[in-house]
């Protein structure tokens, strides 16, 4: 540090004091109002008394003559002490006592007190596969089919035992023992897969493009269309062309619209397979207006 | 004044404008309640995926308050969850939605997700049959995999509510897929989005079977 | 002279770094960085004058297949489309299956999972259907 003169030097560290207490002023006047902040967490006590109320009312419904009914009890004597923190202003005990409060109604609800609170579980997973289990014979039968001569590895599914194992779930679930359903269900369901994995695993099935009529054919051009028109609209929200690049796409845009129009006049009248060969056509412009915005589809 | 006295009077400066706030901080966390769960990880160089990352197991519960850490400066939930770069930081990237190949992530065995809820070493059942859907027009065909598909869902999953597992029942166009319909359940929303038109469209059409765009 | 000036300044400039690190260490409110795939749930949290609840997939995704939560525990896959509330998680059903203390956090971290803008709409943020329908950008989080 080079020593110019003695008072500008001077001068220079009143200045950096200065403004270094100025800094220290203004950080003490925001981190008091910061404080002041966080200090509100009444909010967050009144929240979670409520919330505990809430718990403690249904743990008490499902604890009613139980043992656990006991636990609720020094749930409430935490209650009563958060409350009393509350009113002495200590915030951090009284919302501590709280969580606390909140642990034990959490955990006598959960208790396997009434049997029936775990059926939703069970009942939705059971929905699900009775959902798809049809599906899924289905598929195997029809692939099973296809096949001249099966070996006995690929007649791995016994059909009976499907059967036997599926109403077996059905009987359970009337009862309303849809756990005990659930496992033979993820037998059956295991069968299945076990057997299409047989007739499937690694293979490949190609759904071929295949009309039955032109007018489907210029359905599916019809959807292509709307999908093209789409893909347009996102790529240029995504990535926006220049002013230059859109005059070129605007450019194809319109002459897809006409086209369009045209395939939507011939399909009216009827005429099915100009109407596709027009749509056609109005895609391969949308396809160039694609390709102008970025996204490389059409070659 | 001496050059050290400046100095001296530098760092004193610098060192109280850090410390005050500072100060003002751990105040605060001792005024306000802490919303950290209340056992949060102490050790520094823990797991980014550990399993349980907030909550503590038995072993780690009831540590002295010295190495218990749970006085961290938390006041709001949003400053205690993750960022999710640094769980992020081994992963495979990809160029699109979380910016990580999950599936490649899976297979490299860089995360371990559970396939039960409770039971950590239940096995997926992975069916390996790839779909081909031809398409018209210049695009690639696509092929659906069901082997990446059934590592992370059941068949329950897309069976049959959004796909009849039958050839020929099932419309699919980019609009709907873009609408969140059939593929779009799930992609644009929560796996890759549609911007990645080759993951999909990988099949190449052989040049002599090859339908041009302007029609047969 | 030169020097000086330029001493002056430096030290400035280093004053204001400081300002800025002490005012950053005082922990300035960052939001929940919002990750693609993030649900945002608010079908009563406005009301029940809570933030609304954000449910990070990519968080969970990382310790569970999808295949866990909407095959076996019945979450439907459609933002705000299951009915849940506070009484069924400590019931353990939908999230209080594993947010119950035991596999992970229980239910007194509010924050934790209330971290949202209040007034953000139920959506799945960053999706392509909000970017068709929402406008070229991604709707912010929030108003």
């Amino acid at each position: 540090m080079i020593i110019s003169v003695g008072g500008k030097i001077k001068a220079i560290v009143l200045k950096m004091k200065a403004f270094i207490l100025g800094v220290i002023v203004c950080q003490a006047v925001v981190s008091f109002l910061a404080v002041s902040v966080l200090a509100e967490d009444t909010g967050l006590y009144e929240q979670k008394l409520k919330m505990l109320d809430q718990f403690l009312t249904r743990s008490k419904a499902k604890a009613a003559l139980s043992p656990l009914l006991a636990r609720l009890e020094e749930a409430d004597k935490l209650k009563s002490q958060a409350q009393a923190a509350h009113k002495a202003g200590q915030e951090s005990q009284a919302v501590t006592f709280l969580n606390q409060a909140i642990g034990i109604a959490v955990q006598v609800a959960r208790e396997k007190v009434d049997p029936q609170d775990r059926i939703w579980l069970h009942r939705a997973r059971y929905d699900n596969l009775l959902d798809t289990l049809p599906g899924l014979e289905e598929a195997y039968r029809r692939h099973l089919a296809k096949l001249a001569t099966p070996t006995e590895s690929e007649k791995a599914v016994d059909f009976t035992n499907l059967k036997t194992l599926q109403d077996q779930a059905h009987q359970l679930a009337v009862q309303g023992q849809y756990e005990e359903a659930n496992v033979s269900l993820e037998k059956a369901r295991d069968l299945l897969v076990k057997g299409l994995k047989k007739l499937l695993d690694n293979s490949s099935l190609i759904y071929e493009l295949k009309f039955d009529t032109p007018e489907q054919e210029y359905q599916y051009e019809r959807n292509r269309f709307i999908s093209l028109e789409a893909l347009l609209r996102m790529a240029l929200a995504e990535n926006p062309a220049k002013p230059e690049v859109l005059e070129t796409i605007h450019a194809h845009v319109a002459q897809s619209q006409q086209l369009h129009q045209q395939a939507e006049q011939q399909a009216a009248q009827g005429k099915f397979k100009e109407a596709v060969k027009s749509l056609e056509q109005s895609n391969a412009f949308l396809g160039k207006g694609l390709n102008a915005a970025g996204v490389m589809i059409s070659f | 004044m001496k050059p050290i006295i400046k100095v001296g009077i530098w760092i004193m400066g610098l060192a109280l404008v850090v410390a005050v706030p500072m100060a003002q901080v751990v105040a605060a966390e001792q005024a306000a309640p802490a919303n950290a769960p209340a056992n949060a990880p102490a050790n520094a160089n823990v797991n980014v995926n550990k399993f349980n990352r907030l909550m503590k197991t038995k072993e780690e519960r009831n540590l002295p308050p010295s190495q218990d850490g749970i006085h961290d400066p938390a006041g709001e939930g949003a400053n205690l969850l993750q960022p999710p770069r640094d769980a992020f930081g081994s992963l495979p990237t990809s160029t699109s939605g979380n910016y990580i190949d999950w599936v490649k992530a899976l297979g490299e065995n860089k995360i371990t997700p559970r396939y039960d809820r409770l039971n950590p070493k239940e096995e997926a059942v992975v069916f390996d049959l790839d779909i081909v859907r031809e398409v018209k027009g210049s695009m690639p065909d696509v092929v659906y995999p069901h082997d990446r598909h059934t590592m992370w869902l059941d068949c329950s999953n897309c069976h049959p509510d959004i796909f009849v597992p039958e050839k020929g029942k099932n419309q699919i166009s980019m609009a709907q897929i873009l609408m969140g319909q059939k593929c779009g359940v799930c992609h644009g929303k929560v796996a890759f989005p549609v911007s990645e038109c080759r993951r999909c469209h990988s099949k190449k059409k052989e040049a002599a079977a090859a339908k041009p765009s302007g029609g047969k | 002279m030169a020097v000086r000036r330029f001493r002056e300044r430096f030290i400035r400039y280093l004053l204001v770094v400081a300002l800025l690190a002490g005012g950053w260490m005082m922990g300035w409110s960052q939001e929940a960085k919002a990750e693609y795939g993030d649900i945002v749930i608010n079908n009563a949290s406005d009301k029940a004058g809570m933030r609304p609840a954000i449910f990070p997939h990519w968080f969970h995704r990382i310790r569970f297949r999808c295949k866990v939560c909407h095959a076996d525990l019945g979450f439907k896959f459609q933002a705000g489309g299951n009915q849940i509330n506070m009484l069924k998680i400590i019931d353990g059903e939908f999230c209080g299956a594993c947010h119950n203390g035991e596999i992970a956090w229980s239910v007194e971290n509010c924050d934790v999972c209330h971290s949202g803008k209040p007034g953000t709409p139920t959506q799945v943020h960053g999706s392509t259907v909000q970017k068709l329908l929402g406008g070229s950008k991604a709707a912010p989080v929030g108003k």
